[in-house]
């Protein structure tokens, strides 16, 4: 039964992608009521089995050998993720319609598009109900395969270029990650993910710093999609591609099921006992800390508004990476923290960026000047996404930070400690990034020409809006009440669930 | 019944009121908003006042719990001197609304301001209420943030930068003090205020010095923050430019209440999180004295109204860190001597040394007299700034301007003017009758007797245990009645600006003469309302100023310290005025000086500008030279060029592999006449014959073309190749050789 709903959840999005290329539709409107139904059942389907749960491992077939199988498993870690992906597909599926009306080619590849972009949905409900390392691997290649034609989407050079080099950098990332595959099948009990790692010491021997190494790799492989320095020069490039794809794949999907692997990785395979504190941990913690900053520092030099977002997501993504390389339970939960709290924060910054393309055409900071007075909602709106990314108390962005600080301090390392002053100055960095939008767009200074604003622009239509709204209130929610969501956080992190 | 929380709720409440204002069928909105901010005041004052009027009754305040929200919860709680600051607050508030209601009146953008206005009288609220730090961080960011719209409410582009300049700082304060906040935490395992100290006593007692040095670095930390909002010396850059730019209730607001929540800040880290280390009251007082010394200097030399009120507002705020420092370092002393009640904590520690009970009365009395002088000169401040920029208001409402040569002669023939300035300026000044008389001879005394008492100490066993050394001591008191000659100097300044001298332009004059109506009732009553006290304060110190004073501190947790301070202080005394009469003599030679010699003569400048001028060099302009230069220019430059690299090695070495180990194959080169093998030869036939002539030093090289004969070379023998192919004789040769590799293969295999 519960394999059943499982396989449903990950194929359901693609046969109904299918099925959309034969299909014949009266006028658009139907058609998007058809994508919208798939999706949101698909969500409810994913709900149902999120209530359910089920944290035995559930075989589905086995290769050569007892270690190779491919199974599934929902345990916390994976409810998380998967709770997180499809929450915010509904909302990105309503969202796309309007701004793929916008979008260049938009009309003519429009069912290729939905196809691949809910395919993308089961694959990433794959990767999150995966139950071992195999499974994983499976999905995590199959995405990056899926998601290269929503970045070449426009099929303007750019985007072929980005598309092209987000490919090679996600393959590359793989061929590391599998390195660490072999050595768990290798050197480990079996693949499935158990908390606390399934090593087998006295194989290992004193090998340990060859599987150290091995980590290191596995974790950088990961890492390209999580775009850890200097591996992340795609993200930004990726850019080109629709908003909904920036935001929701680049912003959540794809880039948080790098950090979601490097979490299994760490906490299920080599098991957090066997790494803390040893020269690999504070390696990748010197990386990681670097990436924070570096990439706040370029968001602030950056100008188009799309790019300045990716670069902050860089520097987002690393504070996950942070949590987990803290490598403690309590670093688990601001990982876990940040990796949903980021994910709406960003999705919704994104979507307004999104909806500031498609009405006003404004691609660049310098475009933006006063336009606040034209479409108030989606700047209230940004602004709130941007107080909450600097982590203003109140706003979900510093339930995460708060707990980050709080895992890195009780863990005592003092490189940890250096982590949290990183943390601090890229929530300095992120404060000028996002508010030099938001100030020139509340006060364009006193000789400003609101006459030179076009009369067409104007807030965009419900579909946009409706998921904004939701996004502004989990932000608030998250920020103001979060005891449950956080000790739910809590449980997942001792593994107890 | 009091209750904190819902006194700061409230302003909150009234925004979602004003919120709706522009979408509300209303005829005159921005009188509507102007009477809401009026109400809201007025009854957020009756709230504050009522807390005050509970407690008194002795009717208990609980601490009032919201838990869970923001992670941690929020915790509101009462004491004296969050009572005296909440009802500060909600009567500046108060004054400053009703002034704004004909100072904003042509104002296009009323009802915005109004919003944030009461989201920072909320926030402001929580913050003198908070129970830990974490409520307090809280609501100072929201503060921070929402303030940023009173310096840029006017839009102008100096407007603007100085905006960008506060937020800057503002954000960078608040990282730092979440930082320390994360250090308090994780060593104490508690951010309530109860508690904090003595988790910290605990700690010295234990004798662990690494955790001693994290303290520090969590001090240091939040003294960034709560500094920057007080304006304290290295991180006062903000100031000069947001309170000229600031409308001038709000630049009221910012220096009589926001600068306050800095200076409270600073005080619980003092207090609170170090409590007793003499080090880190060395520390603070360094900073007053260089804070209260470098803003009279620069507000002697401005020629600017309201920057010369700005820069006296961070000279005084220097004076009431200088009396902050003196409580830490007599605390210090007290530990040190009276063994009896420290001794869990002494335990663990060499040198401790007893001193008889009169000489620890001694040390109570001046510490007693140092938390006066700093509670009671946060009043004064506010109350005389709150004068002073509702005056520097109505001056702008008439002229338009806050250059000294504008102003010059607008006061004349306008009493109500006259005496409300007389009174703030001659009580900031420190003459004595008025206000900070009184509060500058508590926190002068305390900074002398603390000197006298450092003799006692000389050459026992607590000698070296003591932070301050008598020369410091020295050196601050000179300074100390040196600013507050500086103090003297710039208010003279804007005084005989103001009422005594006559404008250059007659017209302009006899313009500024005639105006009667230069303020409604409103306006005249609310700066009325606040220089009322300032006598009071100051010929009744007995009377008015020391219940206050120890209102506040009895709540403080200071009670017992205060049961033996009893007697009044004899403020005057000759040795008293002395000081005052010190400092007053310093100010005239100071104004005659630097005024009438530097500004209005012209000596050492431009002497072509008629009348006032501004002396200070622009190039000592520390926010432009050194804070954005470094955070704009240097730092972005540096991380730039190290993002730049880094973000380019993957990149790199793509190009790199595919230029070598990965490279495409070389498009076919199709040669003009014969093949590579020709062509390769030829060449290389070439350049040997001409390696030949250069080595042999032969003249007269020529080139022979091997490339091209060889080329025909080849195509003959190809031609001739393809003829013999095709050739029988071919074919037979072919067969030979087949019969020829047969015979081998027979003999060799058999």
């Amino acid at each position: 039964m519960i394999l059943g709903l499982m396989l449903t959840v990950i194929l359901l999005p693609f046969v109904g992608g299918l099925l959309l290329q034969f299909l014949k539709f009266k006028d658009k409107r139907q058609k998007q009521c058809y994508i919208f139904a798939y999706v949101l059942i698909n969500t409810l389907l994913t709900y149902v089995l999120l209530w359910q749960g089920s944290t035995e491992l559930i075989r589905v077939i086995n290769f050569a050998g007892a270690k190779l199988d491919f199974s599934l498993k929902l345990d916390g870690m994976g409810i998380v993720f998967a709770g997180l992906v499809s929450t915010l597909w509904p909302l990105a599926t309503l969202y796309s319609f309007p701004y793929m009306e916008h979008e260049r080619n938009g009309r003519v590849h429009e069912n290729i598009f939905y196809l691949f972009y809910t395919t993308t949905y089961g694959v990433t409900l794959g990767i999150a109900m995966s139950g071992n390392m195999l499974t994983m691997y499976c999905f995590y290649e199959l995405l990056t395969l899926v998601t290269v034609p929503l970045v070449m989407h426009t099929l303007t050079r750019e985007a072929v270029l980005a598309s092209r080099k987000y490919f090679y950098y996600s393959l590359g990332g793989a061929a590391f990650a599998f390195i660490g595959l072999i050595f768990l099948v290798v050197y480990g009990d079996s693949l499935a993910f158990m908390y606390g790692g399934v090593l087998n010491l006295t194989q290992i021997g004193d090998k340990k710093d060859l599987l150290l190494f091995v980590y290191v790799l596995a974790f950088l492989g990961f890492g390209v999609k999580a775009a850890v320095c200097p591996f992340n020069s795609w993200l930004p490039q990726a850019g080109v591609a629709p908003t909904p794809v920036t935001a929701l794949l680049h912003a959540v999907a794809v880039v948080k099921s790098g950090a979601f692997a490097i979490m299994r990785l760490t906490y299920y395979s080599f098991g957090t006992e066997f790494l803390r504190g040893t020269w690999a941990q504070y390696l990748l913690l010197c990386i990681v800390i670097f990436t924070i900053v570096y990439g706040c520092s370029m968001a602030v030099k950056e100008t188009h508004i799309k790019r300045r977002l990716a670069f902050s997501t860089i520097s987002n993504l690393s504070y996950i990476l942070f949590g987990i390389l803290i490598m403690t339970p309590l670093g688990l939960v601001g990982a876990l923290c940040h990796m949903v709290f980021h994910g709406v924060m960003k999705i919704c910054s994104f979507f307004c960026a999104g909806a500031m393309i498609t009405q006003a055409h404004a691609n660049y900071v310098h475009e933006i000047d006063g336009m606040a007075r034209k479409m108030p909602k989606v700047f209230g709106i940004f602004t709130v996404s941007a107080l909450a990314l600097m982590g203003v108390p109140g706003m979900c962005g510093f339930v995460s930070k708060w707990h980050l600080a709080k895992a890195a301090f009780e863990s005592g390392d003092i490189l940890a400690v250096v982590g949290v002053g990183g943390l601090l100055i890229s929530a300095l960095l992120t404060a000028i990034y996002m508010l030099s939008i938001v100030i020139r767009a509340y006060f364009p200074g006193n000789d400003f020409d609101y006459g030179k604003l076009h009369d067409d622009i104007h807030d965009p239509d419900w579909r946009m809006l409706l998921p904004l709204f939701l996004f502004v209130i989990l932000m608030v929610v998250f920020g103001v009440y979060n005891v449950p969501i956080v000790n739910f956080f809590r449980f997942v992190a001792l593994g107890r669930i | 019944m009091g209750n904190t929380f819902w006194t700061v709720l409230f302003p909150f409440g009234i925004c979602v009121v004003v919120w709706f204002m522009p979408r509300v069928k209303i005829k005159d909105k921005k009188k509507t908003c102007a009477l809401i901010m009026i109400l809201a005041s007025t009854v957020e004052l009756v709230m504050a006042l009522n807390l005050m009027v509970c407690d008194l009754r002795g009717i208990s305040i609980d601490v009032f719990d919201v838990s869970g929200v923001g992670g941690l919860g929020l915790h509101f709680m009462y004491s004296g001197f969050r009572g005296i600051f909440g009802v500060l607050t909600a009567f500046a508030w108060f004054v400053t609304s009703l002034f704004s209601y004909e100072y904003m009146r042509d104002d296009t953008n009323v009802i915005k301001y109004d919003l944030f206005n009461l989201l920072t009288l909320g926030a402001t609220m929580g913050i003198f209420y908070a129970a830990d730090l974490f409520t307090l961080f809280f609501f100072f960011e929201i503060m921070s943030f929402t303030s940023f719209v009173w310096v840029a409410h006017r839009q102008t582009r100096e407007a603007l930068y100085a905006a960008g300049t506060y937020l800057g700082i503002a954000i960078a304060g608040g990282m730092a003090i979440l930082m320390g906040l994360f250090i308090v935490y994780s060593q104490l395992g508690t951010l309530s205020f109860d508690k904090m100290a003595g988790n910290t006593m605990v700690m010295i007692g234990s004798d662990s010095k690494a955790n001693i040095t994290w303290m520090f670095v969590a001090a240091g930390c939040m003294f960034v923050g709560f500094g920057a909002k007080a304006s304290a010396f290295p991180v006062h850059v903000w100031l000069p430019q947001s309170y000229t730019e600031a409308p001038s209730p709000a630049t009221a607001l910012l220096s009589a209440v926001l600068s306050k929540t800095g200076i409270f800040g600073i005080m619980l880290v003092t207090l609170d999180v170090l409590p007793m280390q003499g080090s880190w009251g060395v520390f603070i007082l360094m900073v007053g004295i260089v804070t209260m010394v470098l803003g009279g200097i620069r507000g002697v030399m401005s020629n600017n109204f309201k920057t010369t009120l700005a820069y006296s507002s961070m000279s005084q705020i220097g004076f009431i860190l200088t009396g902050v420092g003196m409580q830490s370092l007599l605390a210090e002393y007290l530990m040190w001597t009276n063994a009896v009640q420290y001794a869990d904590v002494l335990s663990g520690m060499d040198g401790a040394w007893y001193m008889d009970s009169e000489i620890v009365a001694e040390i109570t009395k001046v510490f007693g007299m140092a938390v006066n002088g700093t509670c009671l000169h946060m009043l004064n401040h506010s109350l005389v700034k709150l004068v002073l920029f509702m005056v520097a208001g109505v001056i702008f409402m008439q002229v338009g301007s806050y250059e000294l040569n504008q102003v010059r002669g607008f006061g004349r023939r306008k009493p109500f003017l006259l005496v409300t300035f007389v009174l703030a300026a001659a009580g900031v000044g420190g003459i004595p009758f008025l206000n900070g008389y009184v509060s500058k001879t508590l926190l002068h005394e305390s900074i002398a007797e603390y000197g006298a008492l450092l003799t006692l100490a000389e050459g026992s066993s607590i000698e070296p245990m003591l932070s301050a050394t008598s020369g410091l001591m020295k050196v601050s008191e000179a300074l100390f009645l040196f600013s507050g000659g500086l103090t003297v100097a710039y208010m003279t300044k804007l005084f005989v600006v103001l009422f005594i001298q006559k404008n250059s332009d007659k017209k302009v004059q006899e313009a500024y003469d005639a105006k009667k109506n230069y303020a409604s009732v409103l306006s005249k009553f609310a700066i009325g309302v606040c220089a009322l006290p300032i006598p009071f304060i100051g010929m009744l110190p007995n009377r008015v100023a020391k219940p206050v004073a120890e209102y506040g501190l009895v709540r403080f947790g200071l009670s017992e310290l205060l049961e033996q301070q009893k007697e009044n202080i004899h403020y005057y005394s000759f040795k008293n005025l002395s000081g005052a009469l010190i400092s007053i003599t310093v100010g005239v030679v100071v104004y005659f000086l630097v005024v009438r010699i530097m500004m209005l003569r012209g000596v050492f400048s431009n002497k072509k500008k008629e009348g006032y001028r501004d002396v200070f060099p622009t190039w000592l302009n520390m926010e432009k030279y050194v804070y954005r230069a470094v955070f704009y220019t240097a730092v972005p430059f540096v991380l730039g060029i190290i993002s730049r690299i880094l973000d380019s090695i993957v990149d790199i070495a793509v190009v790199i592999l595919r230029n070598t180990v990965y490279s495409d194959r070389a498009l076919p080169y199709e040669l003009p006449e014969g093949n590579r093998v020709t062509h390769r030869i030829g060449y290389s036939m070439e350049r040997i014959r001409l390696l030949y002539y250069a080595v042999m030093r032969k003249e007269g090289y020529e080139p022979k073309n091997y490339e091209h004969k060889l080329a025909m070379k080849g195509t003959d023998i190809f031609e001739n190749f393809r003829i013999i192919e095709r050739s029988l004789s071919f074919g037979l040769f072919m067969f030979c050789v087949g019969l020829g590799l047969t015979m081998i293969y027979l003999l060799v295999v058999n």
